[in-house]
């Protein structure tokens, strides 16, 4: 299969005669890394499954005005993230929850999820993670999982640079005393 | 800031990799899944009208259940609670009185004379107390031509 780059791919789209083919080269291209970012968000297969599903829906009918002002894959990302946190904001709506209780009820999520083969200590590493707000989970899983850049995270979460470090800072210290200390 | 130093302490500890997993094949399935979600036709657009009677269907129904509830209630009660008596309508009421107030003044006052030994003089007119009500009488009785004018004032 000939690869494309995300430029020539947005050029296909735009052709009615290869849209179609052009957004289904996207799809392949990030669909694993976009459904591990909501899916460490959500923890729930399914709930991810929705999740990655509404994301593309989404690139789907605002590609046609995507300028390219950003990278395809951080407008995706910032799709995929709103998408996430939205998710959780209504999960806590729903259920009149205070956050805390949303993230118990993603720790329980977790420890009856069929789809994790983590040890004990991955297990307690995603529980300590869940600790987190979910604004500065975010920020720890792109950092720590993908490996991402600061910069590439700070046009996806319109945040400073310095601002990222210093979360990913707390975060880090947060899950390390909650390991020690567990 | 080194980042290394802030995680390598747990990191260390803990194998970095991703502890999730997915079903089976669900990459390569889920892009044939999301074409067919996003060809799927699209929901049949909904008329304002259509869309406000969904919304209002509902609660009229409810109003129109309570309403019926409340009248098979009322009417319920009231048969129960009227059982067995009749109501007369104010003409029949009216009807009633006047009947026997003339069958009072009639009967049961000529009977209430004769109980109590009261008798009428013999050349007393009886027939005249049945003329009062009649106009016809008193009509032809002034047409009468010779009629004392110092009698009519006596007689009235």
């Amino acid at each position: 299969m000939q690869e494309h780059s995300d430029s020539e791919l947005l050029s296909l789209f735009r052709n009615p005669d290869q849209k179609n083919y052009a957004f289904n080269m996207m799809v392949r291209r990030y669909q694993e890394r976009l459904y591990w970012h909501i899916r460490k968000m959500v923890i729930v297969h399914d709930d991810a499954d929705d999740l990655l599903q509404n994301t593309f829906m989404k690139a789907w009918k605002g590609l046609e005005n995507f300028r390219g002002d950003s990278l395809l894959f951080t407008w995706f990302y910032r799709i995929a993230t709103n998408e996430a946190l939205s998710f959780l904001q209504a999960k806590k709506k729903r259920y009149l929850l205070p956050v805390v209780d949303v993230e118990k009820e993603l720790v329980s999520s977790l420890e009856g999820d069929s789809y994790f083969d983590g040890d004990d200590l991955q297990l307690r590493l995603q529980k300590a993670i869940l600790t987190l707000p979910p604004k500065q989970r975010l920020v720890f899983n792109m950092r720590y999982y993908d490996e991402m850049k600061y910069e590439d995270i700070s046009q996806i979460l319109d945040t400073s640079v310095g601002a990222l470090k210093a979360s990913y800072h707390h975060a880090a210290k947060k899950i390390e005393n909650i390991i020690k200390n567990d | 800031m080194n980042q290394k130093e802030n995680t390598e302490s747990f990191a260390g500890r803990v194998e970095k990799k991703n502890p999730f997993t997915v079903p089976g094949n669900y990459f390569d399935s889920f892009p044939e899944k999301l074409s067919k979600r996003i060809h799927a036709g699209k929901p049949e657009k909904i008329s304002t009208v259509e869309r406000v009677w969904q919304v209002l269907r509902p609660q009229i129904a409810l109003a129109a259940a309570i309403t019926g509830f409340a009248l098979i209630g009322y009417f319920g009660l009231r048969t129960f609670v009227e059982t067995g008596q009749e109501w007369l309508s104010d003409e029949e009421i009216t009807g009633y009185m006047e009947y026997y107030q003339d069958d009072f003044a009639d009967y049961y006052l000529l009977s209430l004379l004769e109980e109590n030994d009261f008798y009428f003089e013999e050349d007393t007119d009886i027939e005249s107390w049945y003329y009062e009500d009649d106009p016809d009488l008193y009509i032809e009785y002034l047409y009468q031509d010779e009629i004392p004018i110092d009698l009519l004032y006596t007689d009235f």
